[in-house]
């Protein structure tokens, strides 16, 4: 669960925990724009095996492309099975990184890898490659986040326009971009608002109070029809 | 006109093509005195706006927005009275609101997330000025699913009442947020889509008061009776919608079962208006519908009627009177006897009959009398389905469907009844819908007088009651001679007696009445259904020379 590694949102930016104490204003993401490549992708890959290879070599080409050094195969796979190398930026990524990257997790590498299609991610990606060494950027960016959105599965974006603009908020959050059009203010707020393991908890609290609320009304029901019968016989 | 009405007149174009290119509406009217900011009337197809309101909150800029909402309840929530009377029946029996409704909200709900994605601000500026009160929590909830919808800060719609719903409804947020985002995933199927939206929302809903409901704006129309009475059996959709709640735990099974069950179409009874409460005045009619279909599967399909016969065969001549037809002139006929003068001035017509005999006689008419049991031992037919009513219906509209005549009337310790002979179904199975109660006291005396009302002419007659009649048959030696008057002169007198004890049916039968006793209550349709074969059927016509 997101909250479990990095916290509820808002307490802390989200992209100090990936190491990056730095908002970049320039480019904002455009969010439709964003959203859009997202459900395309996760269309594409519903339902099918993620191909881990194929993954990686498309993160490698979009990494020649900025250009940035591709991604070292051997501390990719050695992070994608729990063991990552090097010092994390924080506990939390450090946790994120513990744990072999699952078939849904690659399913989300696969729809992170496709939105750097969208250029102002891309630009974003290329920006914070700059900052530090590709190898890292990929292992700490791609694989914690792919791991730490464990709830947001490719079902669930299919079905929640919600749940596509947590994502895509998430990521821009994480990569430490702007939304375009929207104050900083009011992007943290709706991150806030739709934190899904937050709404998860929200709903247990709900769900608490509701089985009491039907307790209480099966019991009116139950004499509602004792009632009825009670007439009908009189009748 | 006003500057409202002008902006209306240029609006409501634009407002009709965000849900189609063409539609035939009546323009809106101005009405300052309605309740609510806008309002549709689905049985007129009419949408007013309270131009007052409007005014007052300065909500001239969300005219269009309000105009494509009020369009959207005619276009696709529910447009239709008979899915508003669907949705009204299992609103009902979810959640048992004697007042309240939610089908609004819903209904509301449905159309902005539509309209909302070229009209948001308006529709925002539509709820911001309208307010949230605490009477209300469904609607304080309501504004809280706009806000996850719309993307907006928790309490833009409820100001103050934010913080006041998070005491109250602890997690209400999330509840909001996953309702904006899951219930359009269950489109197209609107019965889960509503018992999904009712799940949600009957937490919010007072326990032992109803809320005081909010309105913004309002869609109404009554359904017709026949809208009822086909909402009284769940479809199939609904039958989908209220399994896929149980598998997703919106509902216990107990509720299933309530909701298409076995007993479910009881059930569904008893939430129609008038049974427990509200106005009763149509249950009688939407009653009388469903009984017709119930009786419907019952009723045999009549045989093609013969037509009257081609007279071809010549038999005697007869004298032509000047405007019948020339071509009856039997020329070769009137020259042979009368001659070619006298002949020309006098013709002859020829006679002529039909090939077959009998063929050409006017086909039989049924006609039936039909002497009903109402009294306390039966349940009323309009809360309950009472199988002797039914039989009734069946035995009724059997005799119609063969373009037979029907009278009726019902009884316990008094009687009442439509004594005309009537042709039509709405009234009869009308009629069939009283109900007395009571002790039970045969009519005997009508029986007779009916038996000297009809003379030569008697019809069929039919007793629906159970063992009370042998009482009421023994009571007095004059009940029993009228009982063997009206056999022997019936055709015939029919008794469908329920749990008819053996010496009583004997003596029934010896008098000359036929009688069909009924071991299950179950059991009455299906003979009624058989008695109106025996009765209404090819063959007894054909047995009985023109009439059974």
């Amino acid at each position: 669960m997101f909250t479990r590694f990095f916290g509820k949102p808002g307490e802390r930016p989200l992209r100090e925990y990936f190491g990056f104490p730095k908002r970049l204003d320039s480019p904002a993401v455009v969010l439709p724009r964003l959203s859009g490549i997202l459900v395309e992708a996760a269309r594409g890959i519903e339902g099918r095996e993620p191909d881990p290879e194929l993954v990686f070599a498309r993160l490698c080409d979009a990494f020649r492309s900025m250009p940035a050094e591709p991604v070292d195969d051997a501390v990719w796979k050695q992070a994608a099975a729990g063991r990552a190398a090097g010092p994390p930026p924080s506990e939390e990524v450090a946790e994120a990184l513990k744990i072999a990257i699952t078939k849904a997790g690659w399913r989300r590498l696969h729809l992170l890898v496709e939105s750097l299609q969208d250029p102002a991610i891309h630009e974003l990606v290329r920006l914070r490659t700059a900052e530090r060494d590709p190898d890292r950027t990929a292992v700490l960016l791609f694989l914690a986040f792919a791991n730490g959105t464990e709830l947001l599965t490719i079902d669930l974006l299919l079905k929640s326009p919600f749940r596509v603009e947590e994502f895509a908020r998430k990521w821009v959050a994480a990569i430490g971009g702007t939304v375009a059009e929207e104050p900083e203010k009011r992007s943290a707020q709706r991150l806030r608002n739709l934190d899904y393991g937050e709404v998860l908890g929200n709903l247990q609290k709900a769900q608490k109070q509701r089985e009491e609320h039907h307790k209480r009304l099966a019991e009116i029901e139950r004499q509602r029809k004792q009632e009825e019968y009670e007439r009908s016989t009189r009748e | 006109m006003s500057d409202l009405a002008k902006q209306i007149e240029h609006d409501w174009p634009e407002a009709q093509r965000l849900w189609a290119s063409s539609i035939l509406l009546h323009p809106p009217a101005l009405d300052s005195s309605i309740e609510a900011l806008a309002y549709t009337d689905l049985e007129t197809r009419e949408v007013f706006v309270n131009e007052a309101q409007v005014e007052n909150l300065k909500l001239r800029g969300s005219v269009q927005g309000i105009l494509a909402h009020e369009i959207g309840h005619h276009i696709k929530y529910p447009c239709t009275l008979a899915l508003h009377a669907r949705l009204q029946l299992l609103e009902k029996q979810l959640l048992h609101l004697r007042h309240y409704s939610l089908l609004n909200l819903f209904t509301d709900f449905l159309i902005n997330e539509h309209v909302g994605k070229t009209h948001r601000e308006p529709l925002i500026a539509v709820y911001t000025a309208m307010g949230a009160a605490e009477s209300d929590p469904p609607f304080c909830f309501y504004l809280a699913c706009y806000e996850e919808l719309w993307g907006l800060e928790p309490g833009r719609l409820r100001g103050p009442l934010a913080r006041w719903m998070e005491d109250k409804f602890p997690g209400y947020r999330g509840e909001a947020q996953m309702l904006a985002s899951d219930l359009f995933n269950l489109a197209p199927n609107v019965f889960t889509q509503f018992i999904y939206f009712a799940s949600v929302y009957s937490r919010y809903l007072g326990l032992e008061q109803e809320p005081k409901p909010f309105l913004v704006t309002r869609c109404h129309g009554e359904p017709s009776p026949d809208d009822y009475a086909d909402a009284i059996v769940p479809s199939p959709a609904e039958e989908a919608a209220v399994e896929r709640a149980l598998k997703e735990g919106w509902i216990p099974e107990g509720k299933a079962r309530d909701l298409t069950g076995q007993d479910s179409e009881q059930d569904r009874i008893s939430t129609l208006p008038g049974v427990l409460g509200g106005d009763a005045r149509a249950l009688p009619k939407v009653m009388a519908a469903h009984y017709r279909r119930l009786a419907e599967p019952y009723l045999m399909v009549p045989p093609p009627e013969k037509r009257l016969g081609e007279p071809i065969v010549p038999t005697t001549l007869e004298e032509w009177e000047p405007g019948e037809p020339l071509r009856d002139i039997d020329w070769p006929a009137t020259i042979s006897q009368r001659g070619d003068r006298y002949g020309a001035a006098l013709p002859l017509r020829r006679e002529r009959e039909d090939t077959e005999e009998g063929v050409a006689e006017r086909p039989w008419r049924a006609r039936i009398e039909i002497y009903l049991d109402v009294s306390g031992s039966m349940p009323d037919p309009k809360t309950v389905i009472n199988a002797m009513t039914l039989a009734a219906q069946i035995l009724a509209l059997s005799a119609l469907r063969h373009r037979g005549l029907v009278r009726a009337l019902i009884y316990s310790g008094n009687a009442m009844k439509m004594w005309a002979w009537v042709r039509s179904e709405l009234r009869i199975s009308r009629f069939l819908m009283n109900y007395i109660g009571g002790g039970t006291d045969f009519p005997f005396k009508v029986l007779k007088e009916s038996i000297e009302e009809c003379g030569a002419d008697q019809p069929i007659r039919a007793i629906i009651s159970d063992t009370d009649f042998d009482s009421n048959y023994g009571k007095h030696q004059t009940s029993a001679r009228a009982f063997a008057e009206a056999a022997k002169r019936s055709r015939p007198l029919v008794l469908l007696q329920h749990g008819g004890i053996d010496k009583n049916v004997r003596r029934y039968t010896e008098a000359g009445a036929r009688v069909i006793v009924v071991r299950r209550l179950d059991d009455f349709p299906r003979l009624a259904a058989a008695l109106a074969r025996s009765l209404f059927g090819d063959r007894a016509r054909r047995e009985d020379g023109g009439g059974p």
